[in-house]
């Protein structure tokens, strides 16, 4: 019996990171295990949303935090929804971690807005972690996103990915976080369709959304 | 009259346990007191403690125990509008993170019984109506704000060089969670009247 996803994007006004395309990936990524249901920018439904119905949220909503004026409000069902045993995986855009309460539960949020000099080639290796999601999942290389990332020491995460900044230093870029009974994934790259055609990285997604629903 | 839950260890070697506060609470804050002990700690609910106006939040060992389900629902408590002061060890939760998230603060450790003054700031002269700073022995708990939630500092103290936050408090959700890097002992708890009543105060500002 297939899980329940529930996605959030923008296809109307995306400011760098539409929905359209991505979710003809995603879905074919994720469309053997999961059922979906969508929502693109009626962010002030999803103050009260029902997301105990779904089996985990995968977000990827572009400036969301620009759009509504109730964002704080929108995430605290969120993290009810987390705490209380549902499953959260947040894509690429990090605006939730805008909002403090949430950027606790991420475990990070961005030092500093995105500018597009960030854009680059990036070469993301598996952290040697043993967590299920990783399992399977080697390394790639993307033109992707290149974030600054203001991390939260006091969530413990599992980190997943790293990216490979010099020879020598490595900068996490996907993690795992249980948070009450639920389960938080952030993953870094996806800027773009391209990111979502990579065989590796749809392996990460896929084990990201299947083990934040509670299946790996 | 108000209603305050005390969570806490009755007997905890070398800790301290909740005989103090379960005697002085009352009277320092004028609410009216019930207990959870450690026996009690895997059952508690948010359904049967939703209704309390303050929750202190000061068990020694949470960290030792299995108690996902009751932070959980302490942090549902805090989710919808409750009040909690953690006290103490009640502040080193080990690995619960949601009960972490909600003091805004990362616990380094404590140290032994020593002199302290508990100094306050200007919002804890003004919620606690007292000006003056409190001489205690008491154990002094270590904490580092979170790097995201800036909370209200009320009192300090120093320790070495170093001034550590004492009592500090921030909004949560709908709630409100205040901190006390002190215990709560026989020997301190009256003398920390003045602070206990900013607290109460914070929660009712």
């Amino acid at each position: 019996m297939k899980k329940k996803l529930f996605l959030s994007g923008d296809y109307t006004f995306p400011l760098f990171h539409p929905l359209k395309n991505v979710d003809t990936e995603i879905f074919d990524i994720l469309g053997n295990d999961f059922e979906f249901a969508l929502n693109t920018e009626h962010f002030e439904s999803l103050e009260d949303y029902e997301y105990e119905k779904f089996d985990t949220v995968l977000l990827y909503n572009d400036h969301w935090i620009d759009k509504s004026p109730t964002v704080h409000q929108q995430v605290q069902s969120l993290i009810h929804y987390v705490v209380n045993g549902g499953g959260l995986l947040v894509v690429h855009n990090f605006e939730p971690g805008v909002d403090y309460e949430m950027a606790q539960m991420l475990g990070g949020a961005l030092k500093k807005t995105l500018v597009p000099q960030n854009h680059r080639h990036i070469d993301y290796v598996p952290s040697g972690t043993d967590h299920p999601i990783m399992k399977g999942v080697g390394p790639f290389s993307l033109e992707d996103d290149l974030f600054d990332i203001h991390h939260d020491r006091l969530t413990e995460k599992t980190v997943l990915l790293n990216a490979k900044i010099e020879e020598d230093i490595e900068v996490p870029m996907a993690w795992a976080i249980e948070f009450g009974m639920g389960r938080v994934v952030y993953i870094a790259p996806g800027h773009d369709v391209s990111a979502f055609k990579d065989p590796e990285y749809r392996k990460l997604l896929r084990n990201a959304a299947l083990w934040t629903a509670g299946e790996l | 009259m108000k209603k305050a839950l005390l969570i806490g260890n009755r007997d905890c070697a070398g800790y301290m346990s909740i005989a103090a506060a379960e005697k002085a609470l009352p009277e320092i804050l004028g609410y009216a007191l019930d207990t959870v002990c450690e026996d009690g700690f895997s059952s508690i609910a948010y359904e049967d403690i939703k209704d309390y106006d303050l929750i202190v939040f000061m068990p020694c060992d949470w960290k030792d125990r299995d108690n996902l389900d009751a932070s959980v629902e302490l942090f549902r408590y805090i989710l919808h509008g409750g009040n909690m002061l953690i006290v103490g060890n009640g502040l080193d939760v080990g690995d619960r993170q949601e009960l972490k998230v909600i003091s805004a603060s990362v616990y380094k450790g404590s140290s032994y019984y020593t002199e302290l003054d508990i100094e306050p700031t200007d919002l804890g002269k003004k919620l606690s109506g007292c000006d003056e700073t409190v001489t205690v022995r008491d154990i002094p708990h270590f904490v580092k704000p979170d790097v995201f939630k800036t909370s209200d500092l009320l009192y300090s103290f120093r320790y070495g060089s170093v001034s550590y936050p004492a009592l500090f408090a921030q909004k949560w959700s709908r709630g409100k969670v205040a901190c006390m890097a002190l215990d709560l002992t026989s020997e301190s708890i009256c003398a920390l009247a003045p602070v206990l009543k900013a607290a109460a105060a914070y929660f009712n500002s």
